[in-house]
């Protein structure tokens, strides 16, 4: 089991929410009529940091990043940096201008798919994505681009994993990625009552070990979803872990995915991510000054929020599957990280001496 | 504009394996059990089927993808006048 910072520890930019379709469960709230976007000056700066403070992966997401112009250039900047590159999109704009822009830069494209082609388009909000994303998938072949697709599990759809499997295998992806549905943005509003709960948590981590099994050389299958043992295993990977860095440990070796909204907010773990517990704005100050005050200001807490749901999970003992990352989501939005010094550290509360030792952003070559 | 899906995504799961039951042509049941709750994660069956109807029901299980065994015992001399089918399917 690899934790949230993995071996490749990742950040996530939202260039900007505007998109070509008005997906039902979207996170972001993208749609054709929103905006906002972030300034390619501001993202080159961005990429530049984060590589510095030991981010190897570079994930774009939106909106529709094929929308994004600059996209090319932010993918340059992280190339030059030395990160990895990947691209999420509907694949619906996959042609081939696009594709010779991605060619050179882009490491792995991610695209959605949701199910059969009419829970695709359920969820995609409109009835040509399904055929718009799959009459792209020839020329992504011819391009050479490696590619996956990512699949939204929610609670009616497990028993279409296996369709999606076969699709993959048959439109020659290398990577199928299972993600649960998440409660932010529009699913919020749009799919009450679809948010996948421990029995189809449990029912998707076995579909995903038989398809794994099933088609073993032919894709690489990974699901956003923790076993309690391997929870117990690898506490680590959860953050239950010491709170100052170690050897030549960086930031992102602590705190990753690190995503970067388009609003400029830099937000741990997933977008969305409870306002309290976030970095603060690109917009305003460097990374790796962001990153420096988070860490001694919020880690501690952040670190004792994680071992507080990692306890509960681990006591409860009634999931035998869980999404930590909506566990973690959850108890964020419950407790600021004044509330966990409060409770957890009375002697480091805002005001009170902190002795420990002050943690600083290592930063080291990637190279 | 496709409806909203409803139901629980596991239930579907073993919907096409449960089914076969009542879509078995002909058939007398020797043996039939559902393991796993609340669907079934396995089902292993043995039934006996005329010849006339052995073709059909022998497509219908072949067609799912689901199944992960099947025997088929030809009984009858001199001449056969019955199968038996045994088959185990993933629900």
């Amino acid at each position: 089991m690899q934790g949230p910072a993995g071996k490749y520890p990742s950040l996530q930019i939202h260039p900007g929410r505007r998109c070509n379709l008005q997906c039902l469960h979207c996170y972001s709230d993208s749609g054709p009529r929103v905006s906002e976007q972030l300034d390619i000056d501001v993202l080159r700066r961005v990429i530049s940091d984060a590589a510095s403070i030991g981010y190897m992966v570079l994930s774009v997401s939106g909106g529709e990043p094929l929308l994004y112009s600059a996209l090319g250039e932010v993918l340059r900047a992280a190339h030059v940096a030395g990160m990895a590159t990947t691209v999420t999109t509907n694949g619906m704009l996959l042609d081939q201008r696009q594709l010779e822009i991605l060619a050179s830069d882009c490491d792995l494209i991610a695209i959605s798919l949701d199910g059969t082609p009419e829970s695709h388009n359920f969820m995609r909000n409109s009835p040509r994505a399904f055929d718009g994303m799959c009459s792209r998938l020839e020329g992504l072949r011819r391009s050479g681009i490696p590619f996956g697709f990512i699949f939204t599990l929610t609670f009616h759809n497990v028993h279409e994993l296996d369709w999606v499997a076969q699709f993959a295998v048959e439109q020659g992806a290398q990577l199928l990625q299972l993600h649960p549905l998440e409660p932010v943005g529009r699913a919020i509003r749009t799919l009450d009552g679809s948010l996948p709960d421990a029995e189809e948590n449990a029912a998707a981590a076995f579909e995903a070990l038989r398809i794994k099994e099933l088609y073993k050389d032919l894709i690489d299958v990974q699901i956003d979803l923790a076993t309690i043992p391997a929870l117990l295993e690898h506490p680590t990977r959860v953050f239950v872990r010491d709170a100052n860095l170690c050897g030549d440990q960086t930031v992102a070796d602590v705190v990753a995915p690190l995503v970067v909204e388009s609003s400029g907010v830099v937000a741990p773990l997933q977008y969305g991510f409870p306002r309290d517990w976030c970095w603060g704005n690109i917009k305003e100050a460097r990374l790796p000054a962001l990153a420096s005050s988070w860490l001694s200001r919020d880690y501690a807490a952040f670190l004792a929020l994680c071992r507080f749901v990692y306890g509960q999970l681990v006591a409860n003992g009634d999931e035998p599957v869980v999404n930590w990352y909506q566990h973690v989501h959850a108890a964020a939005a419950r407790f600021s990280p004044q509330n966990v010094r409060e409770l957890t550290m009375p002697d480091c509360a805002v005001g009170a001496t902190d002795s420990r030792k002050p943690l600083s952003v290592a930063t080291r070559s990637i190279l | 504009m496709a409806t909203k899906p409803s139901g629980r995504g596991s239930a579907k799961l073993s919907a096409a394996a449960v089914a076969i039951k009542s879509k078995l042509k002909g058939v007398k049941i020797i043996d039939w059990h559902e393991l796993g709750q609340p669907g079934p994660d396995w089902i292993t069956g043995t039934v006996h089927s005329s010849l006339a109807d052995l073709k059909s029901n022998v497509t219908l299980l072949t067609k799912l993808k689901e199944l992960r065994d099947l025997n088929i015992l030809i009984h009858g001399t001199p001449r056969p006048d019955l199968a038996q089918i045994k088959f185990t399917v993933r629900g």
